[in-house]
């Protein structure tokens, strides 16, 4: 366990010195919230702008004033869930390309910009064949949760009672917490396990990582990242529910752009320590 | 049995005199319709058997030759019946009775008046509303003997049922049985003058999909057997149970109640608390046992509070049902002494499905069993005046935003949502509240007789004042109290106290307002189109000489003339407040009528109009848009920056949990 910290530590210092691809990823990621959030508030002020109502919803939320809004402007549900629905398309396509940069200069040990975009493109159809794959997975691990779910039936009329629905939610939801943290693993190796240029066999690479979920070292990593994660999103929670406390705006604002500006740190952090563990590993060479 | 002599019998008759004199003088109602009925419930065959003495009273002045029953449970003898044609059946609802062939029916087996004279071959079932001969809802009897006007007179019959397996309102489901509209019951006659009648006649509607019932008020004795592992609820007191062999016998004891209804299952528990001199009973399987003090501290609030603002509650017993997942289709309902709410284990505490359910049965106790109006003719009646109470209660306890749901950051209060209830229809324009339930064919009866009506009596209470519209409602409810009230009555009450409490603002009475939201379909949206601040410049130009361009000389006393315009944009008008705010923050309030389609207010000061507001206390909450109620002209990019970085970290929340999946 201290080797894992220790190498999570190295991997740290290795993604400090990455600031500026860091710093590009959140920007970019900034541009497309605000490419949502842009429509969405301009509607606002076309229709609230010169309005009290502006100043009601801005303390407090008002469902009469949203749903006036949706009553006057019915199309903006619509425009708005189109337009979020395409970002998220481009937000996800740039994961990857970000995780084919991240992974592509921790594999190689670069920390410039330049570096960042080459590896993207590099590593690119590497990268979106895993995410491809375990978008397949948890597709298919959800269809399976809500079959089990729903085993036996749901009308009502034939429910003795729901205490057992609540149960398998519960177990649903916890085996699919657990499982994602596997998922992690695997993933995260499988994007810094490539050895050379030469040798991008992703399918092999994906395989050959599997086996390593029995690894006491790749777990004890796997499940603090988990942690560290559930830190973060615990912390997002937090400063959202915060602000009825009258934290001021531009503060949680702020906090919550260093949360995601933390979390670019700390996915490299996580593929350089899987990196580490992996070049640490006797039979590496069988994995990649 | 011990045989008394004269003597002892005239002494116990000297004490017992003023009893029996108390009793007769505590009688709430006129006891039209008297039940005695003896049940049997075979739960291995889903069948009743029952035994009715039926005491009635010519209450017109017209004798009377035949009798008009409802025979509820036909309503599920078929899908073809008035009932499934007008709700159409669901296909998991069919399935489910096909099962084991849940369909239902009633039937009479016997029919004897006071002479014993077999009225059997004179029934026939009659359709009163439509032509559908696939409906036996309603039987006629002709009598042999016709009741004399203000004659009283005894019917016993022998009948048997078939329990429906889960339909709405009634029916079984395992080993939970609820009883609810259940027994051949006999119409209301309605003497000329009550209500709409201008001469007697029966009335008895077919079993509607939409409305429930409407019936005389009477005492109840029924005797209940069943297996002996049943525990019973049911309207009225529980005045002996008795033990035989393998079955109970539970006889209750209701008076002056329109209705009677019970329910059984050996999974019941019982928790009993009181308030004043009423016991509740809370009903509940086992696995709800965590919600039985939300409903006990929310039922104890709502008793208190119709206690205080409307009248006593005068029944020793509420029981207060809450059905198993499997017998949901019997949940939010309304009975004599009897409700019935509905909670789900997987529902967050936030969704206060189960307090709002309780608390809007339990209004109903006033309007509709005390106060009993026709549910089925004039929905808004006790469905509108409920849905009124119910947002007027659950916001005062829970707060007016949050009263309905509280979850995740998402708060709605019960009026809020009255409100976006009936907007939300795709037409809140296509019926008035006036008509009758079934006459809803196009839809929109839920939210007309529940949203619309408790939108429009919130208004009314917005013109009137919380005080007035108090005054009036307690009022009403002394007035028709055990008994049977139309609209008329209520607008005749609401008129005559306006008359007397406000007779500047309304010297004509409010039918002005009625003839409006009641039968109208009109909406109402008022607007604040615009704010003028014009500085005051003394005249230029030519004035008294042709050839001399001059600037008067004059002395205004403000510097500005303000002018706000106002529009109404639909056809509905209301009196209006309008809030005027000045740059030194001080505010003016002017008075609109509300009438013309548009009014401008014209303020002379030294301060710029910033912000102008129409209803700012939202009076009118029948306004259908109240976000172009007011016009600002101050900066409010404050506002909106701090609203765009809201939006802005839930979006990127979002984004960000969706690429944790790849």
């Amino acid at each position: 366990m201290r080797t894992v910290f220790r190498y999570y530590l190295q991997a740290i210092s290795h993604a400090l010195k990455c600031w500026r691809i860091c710093v590009l990823a959140f920007c970019i990621q900034l541009a497309l919230g605000i490419l949502v959030v842009s429509p969405l508030v301009n509607y606002l002020n076309s229709i609230i702008g010169n309005r009290n109502s502006l100043n009601i919803i801005e303390q407090r939320f008002d469902f009469n004033i949203i749903m006036d809004m949706l009553h006057a402007e019915p199309s903006i549900i619509t425009i708005s869930i189109s337009l979020f629905m395409a970002v998220v398309i481009i937000r996800l396509v740039w994961q990857v390309f970000m995780c084919s940069g991240f992974s592509g200069c921790v594999i190689n040990d670069q920390t410039s910009l330049s570096n960042f975009f080459g590896n993207a493109v590099f590593y690119f159809r590497h990268n979106l064949l895993i995410s491809i794959l375990v978008l397949i997975f948890y597709t298919g691990m959800g269809l399976l949760a809500v079959w089990y779910f729903s085993l036996g039936g749901l009308n009502v009329l034939h429910i003795d009672n729901e205490l057992f629905l609540i149960q398998r939610a519960k177990s649903v939801i916890a085996a699919l917490l657990l499982l994602s943290i596997f998922v992690d693993l695997v993933r995260d190796s499988s994007r810094v396990a490539v050895k050379s240029d030469e040798d991008r066999n992703s399918f092999r690479i994906i395989f050959s990582c599997c086996k390593l979920i029995f690894k006491g070292r790749f777990l004890v990593l796997a499940i603090l990242n988990a942690l560290i994660f559930l830190v973060l999103i615990i912390s997002y929670l937090m400063i959202l529910k915060l602000n009825p406390l009258h934290i001021e705006d531009w503060i949680s604002f702020l906090l919550i752009q260093g949360i995601i500006l933390l979390s670019l740190f700390l996915k490299i952090s996580a593929f350089g320590a899987y990196r580490f563990l992996l070049s640490d590993q006797s039979n590496f060479s069988s994995v990649s | 049995m011990q045989k008394i002599n004269r003597l002892e019998y005239l002494i116990c008759l000297l004490f017992l005199l003023p009893g029996m004199m108390k009793a007769q003088s505590d009688s709430l109602s006129e006891k039209i319709a008297n039940y005695e009925m003896h049940i049997d419930l075979d739960v291995e065959q889903k069948k009743l058997h029952g035994n009715t003495r039926l005491q009635w009273k010519n209450n017109s002045d017209q004798p009377v030759d035949e009798l008009f029953f409802h025979m509820y449970y036909n309503a599920f003898r078929n899908s073809k019946s008035t009932f499934f044609s007008e709700r159409g059946v669901p296909a998991f609802l069919t399935n489910n009775i096909d099962e084991e062939c849940g369909w239902a029916w009633t039937h009479i087996h016997s029919f004897k008046d006071q002479n014993s004279n077999e009225l059997k071959d004179s029934m026939q079932y009659v359709q009163t509303d439509d032509e559908n001969i696939h409906d036996k809802t309603v039987l006629k009897i002709d009598l042999v003997d016709p009741v004399g006007p203000g004659e009283s007179r005894e019917f016993v019959f022998n009948w048997e049922a078939k329990i429906p397996k889960t339909m709405p309102r009634t029916g079984y489901n395992r080993d939970y049985y609820f009883f609810a509209q259940w027994f051949p019951k006999l119409g209301v006659l309605e003497p000329a003058g009550m209500r709409f009648a201008e001469s007697t006649k029966w009335n008895c509607h077919q079993y509607h999909s939409n409305g429930e019932y409407y019936s005389n008020f009477g005492d109840y004795e029924v005797y209940i057997t069943l297996p002996e592992d049943f525990v019973v609820a049911a309207t009225g007191e529980l005045r002996s149970l008795a033990k035989d062999s393998e079955t109970k016998t539970w006889y209750f004891d209701a008076h002056d109640v329109i209705d009677f209804t019970w329910t059984c299952s050996p999974h019941y528990k019982v928790m009993r608390e009181k308030y004043k001199h009423t016991e509740i009973s809370l009903y509940y399987y086992d696995y709800k046992e965590l919600f039985t003090d939300r409903y006990l501290s929310t039922i104890k609030y709502a008793m208190q509070f119709l206690d205080e603002h409307i009248g006593s509650y005068p029944y020793n017993t509420l029981s207060i049902i809450d059905p198993p997942i499997h017998g949901m289709f019997t949940g939010g309902m309304e009975y004599p002494n009897l409700v019935t709410s509905l909670s789900f284990r997987f529902f967050p505490e936030g969704f206060r499905t189960p307090e709002t359910l309780v608390v809007h049965e339990y209004i109903h106790q006033y309007f509709m069993q005390m106060v009993a109006t026709h549910e089925l003719e004039e929905a808004w009646m006790d469905e509108g005046i409920t849905s009124y109470y119910e947002s007027r209660i659950l916001d005062e306890l829970f707060g007016e935003n949050r009263s309905t749901i509280e979850f995740a950051g998402f708060k709605t209060g019960n009026k809020t949502f009255n409100r976006v209830e009936f907007f939300g229809m795709d037409h809140p324009s296509i019926a008035p509240n006036s008509i009758k339930s079934w006459e809803y064919k196009h839809g929109g009866y839920g939210t007309i007789a529940y949203n619309k009506a408790a939108l429009w009596i919130q208004t009314l209470e917005g013109l009137l004042g919380t005080d007035m519209l108090d005054n009036i409602m307690k009022s009403y409810f002394d007035t028709w109290k055990f008994r049977h009230p139309c609209r008329n009555d209520f607008i005749e009450i609401v008129n005559t106290m306006v008359r007397e409490s406000l007779p500047e603002q309304f010297p004509n009475g409010m039918d002005w307002f009625f003839d409006q939201v009641l039968y109208g379909t009109a909406t109402c949206d008022y607007a604040l189109a615009s704010i003028n601040n014009l500085e005051q410049n003394p005249g230029r130009g030519y004035y008294e000489d042709r050839n001399n361009c001059e600037i008067l000389e004059e002395n205004f006393e403000s510097k500005y003339k303000s002018t706000i315009v106002l529009h109404r944009l639909d056809e509905m008008y209301f009196p209006q407040e309008v809030l005027l705010k000045f740059e030194d923050g001080t505010t003016q309030l002017h008075y609109w009528n509300g009438e013309s389609r548009a009014h401008s207010i014209e303020v002379y000061t030294d301060l710029k109009v910033i912000s102008a507001e129409i209803d700012p206390l939202r009076k009118i909450y029948i306004d259908k848009n109240f976000n172009n109620n007011s016009l600002c002209l101050s900066d409010q990019s404050k506002a909106l920056s701090g609203l765009r970085q809201r939006i802005l970290i839930r979006i990127q929340g979002l984004l960000e949990a969706l690429a944790l999946l790849i």
